[in-house]
């Protein structure tokens, strides 16, 4: 039996996120595949899962094969890959030590790759309020236009300094 | 300094272990086995860490890919450079005045 939950993700609350899936594992359902902001559980024997998202962005010199292979050496399990994140899973054992970062420095750069990845998407957007917007001022729609250009452009700000904010949050945590 | 290493300095634990473990060719899962092993089982490289770590140290050409894996092809292999060398030895001194600080200062009482 499948089960599908419609869930607004914030990604300056990773841990809210971690807390969601664990808690639906202990109620039998194991998450089986995440899009566009529906998660797809099914139903289980109810068990402790551990799970981890990772934001690995655009990709850097190391190739997503071998992301996913470095993960699965570490006994990660991919469960599903949205927009950038990646979905991992691993059951619960006593001596083992679930986490994806050894320190806060390397616990930073999710934030990172975050922002930049924002940046760089938003840049279409800055773009089109700055030059666009302007020049289509006589259009019936322009005001429609306008206010929904600018929910969104406002939103995106909202989120890189939320993630700046975490960003410097774990930055400040770091003691050599 | 000289080719200006000194701006990665200091490096954190995992990220000095994973450099210093590539002084000879090994792909990332044989950077986690040998870690856990010269460190007595102390320190298992978690693999968010050694990706970004991985992916920061060609970055900065401190390691470059040389090969892969017979068996795995996607398991890729790396090997320290000789920038990632002076860095080692960089990290080698400064840890070094630590320690010997360390145990002239309170060392009587270890």
């Amino acid at each position: 039996m499948k089960k599908s939950m419609i869930r607004w993700f914030y990604p300056w609350k990773i841990d809210k996120e971690k807390e969601f899936l664990e808690k639906q594992s202990l109620d039998g359902y194991r998450l089986v595949k995440v899009a566009f902001g529906r998660y797809i559980f099914e139903k289980d024997i109810p068990q402790k899962l551990i799970y981890q998202m990772d934001f690995r962005g655009l990709g850097g010199k190391i190739s997503e094969a071998e992301y996913m292979q470095i993960y699965e050496d570490a006994g990660w399990k991919l469960i599903s890959k949205a927009n950038g994140w990646y979905y991992f899973c691993q059951e619960y054992a006593e001596k083992l030590d679930l986490t994806i970062f050894n320190d806060n420095d390397s616990k930073s750069r999710v934030y990172l790759r975050l922002i930049s990845f924002l940046l760089l998407t938003g840049f279409p957007l800055y773009f089109s309020m700055i030059f666009i917007l302007p020049r289509i001022d006589h259009l019936n729609y322009y005001f429609l236009i306008l206010v929904i250009m600018s929910v969104i452009t406002v939103l995106h700000l909202v989120a890189i300094l939320r993630l700046l904010n975490m960003y410097k949050k774990v930055r400040s945590h770091i003691h050599e | 300094m000289k080719n200006g290493i000194k701006r990665f300095s200091p490096l954190t634990e995992a990220t000095y272990y994973i450099l210093l473990s590539l002084s000879t060719p090994l792909h990332g899962y044989g950077v986690i086995k040998n870690v856990e092993e010269i460190s007595n089982g102390r320190l298992i490289l978690a693999a968010g860490t050694l990706y970004g770590a991985l992916s920061a140290l060609l970055d900065n050409k401190l390691i470059i890919s040389v090969g892969e894996d017979e068996i795995n092809k996607r398991r890729k292999t790396y090997k320290m450079t000789d920038l990632g060398r002076e860095l080692i030895y960089y990290e080698i001194k400064r840890m070094q005045e630590m320690v010997t600080n360390g145990i002239r200062d309170i060392g009587g009482e270890l």
